[in-house]
């Protein structure tokens, strides 16, 4: 059997480079995109933990993440959408102004 | 055809490769309990077997034990999930360095069918699935349309400014990599309750449902209306000519 600590360094590691992908980079896209790995990290830690202890009740955790990240994951685009026609730019530096 | 577009496909048959690969150990790890098959017997697939596992002697001097096999050595599905944990993290680092945001897209993709293949590892077929389909299969796709909607030109790309910022990005996958190498070392590597073998029908679809439909029934409806208050949402906010209502005092003028 593989070790759970190896599913938690994995997801530790997925959720650092998704730190430094919201933290540096200033396209929003790649911005969201990076959002989706924390999620998936901590998924992948839920999971982990759910074999470890076997309880299902982790796997319905996880099917509730993986349904929220994708309603968060429309809105979120949906939003961008709105203010790139507004600013006509992805780049967060460019999206400056609160107010219209 | 582009050297591109070879890679792309390579890596693409490598993942698939791997992730459907990884079903065998869970396969024989689902059996009845009767005619259960060893945890780490891999009949055929990778061609490690148990008996050459035992001859890997575990790092007690040498090279560091940050990645100590553990008792039983290198076991079939210890390999799978290092080959899928190696494909994770290097595309995942490819999603924050690439500049070119389908680049990031593709190797999310990727990430996620390499999750679905460690998620099988773990017995989560169900989770596995899910995280396929949804998204893999609706969440991905959904920000390919929105990366080709907008439409960038290479001038709104942005392109990597000054030396300051790219020493900070090797700053900080620095301290990834001290993370990393914490995370592996200060956890045990064979936790006392952990079980060798999942009891049988863990984390199938049946097992996962039963949950999801009694115990889970009042968060799995919750879901359902964010679900529909998300879809309308998205709908309203990236309708063309949609204002947001503006307060009478700021002066500002009406809406749209």
């Amino acid at each position: 059997m593989v070790p759970t600590s190896w599913y938690l360094a994995l997801s530790v590691f997925l959720f650092v480079v998704g730190l430094i992908g919201v933290i540096v980079r200033r396209n929003a896209l790649v911005v969201l995109m990076a959002v989706e790995l924390l999620l998936n990290a901590s998924n992948l830690a839920i999971v982990g933990f759910a074999r470890h202890h076997a309880d299902v009740n982790g796997h319905v955790i996880a099917f509730f993440v993986i349904a929220v990240a994708a309603a968060e994951a429309a809105v979120g685009l949906a939003i961008l959408i709105h203010v790139f026609r507004h600013f006509r730019s992805v780049h967060l530096d460019e999206i400056s102004e609160l107010k219209n | 055809m582009q050297p591109r577009d070879l890679i792309a496909r390579a890596c693409a048959a490598l993942t698939l490769a791997l992730a459907f690969a990884s079903f065998a150990p869970s396969a024989a790890n689902a059996q009845p309990t009767g005619s259960a098959a060893p945890p780490g017997a891999f009949a055929g697939a990778v061609g490690v077997p148990p008996a050459a596992g035992g001859a890997l002697v575990p790092a007690s001097d040498g090279p560091p034990a940050v990645v100590a096999l553990g008792d039983a050595g290198l076991t079939g599905e210890k390999l799978m999930f290092l080959l899928l944990a190696l494909v994770i993290g290097v595309l995942a680092l490819g999603v924050i360095l690439f500049r070119n945001p389908i680049n990031g897209a593709v190797a999310l993709i990727f990430v996620f069918f390499s999750l679905a293949g460690v998620y099988v590892l773990a017995s989560a077929h169900f989770v596995a699935v899910i995280q396929v389909l949804v998204y893999a299969g609706a969440v991905m796709v959904l920000f390919i349309f929105v990366i080709m909607l907008l439409n960038l030109s290479d001038r709104e790309l942005g392109v990597a400014k000054g030396k300051l910022l790219k020493a900070l990005g090797l700053l900080a996958l620095g301290v990834l990599g001290i993370l990393t190498y914490f995370g592996l070392t200060s956890l045990p590597e064979a936790p006392l309750n952990a079980l060798a073998e999942t009891p049988p029908g863990f984390g199938t679809v049946k097992s996962v449902g039963t949950n999801l439909f009694t115990h889970w029934l009042l968060p799995f409806e919750i879901i359902g209306v964010l679900l529909l208050v998300a879809v309308v949402g998205a709908v309203t906010i990236s309708r063309r000519g949609y204002q947001p209502k503006k307060d009478a005092r700021s002066g500002e003028g009406g809406s749209t």
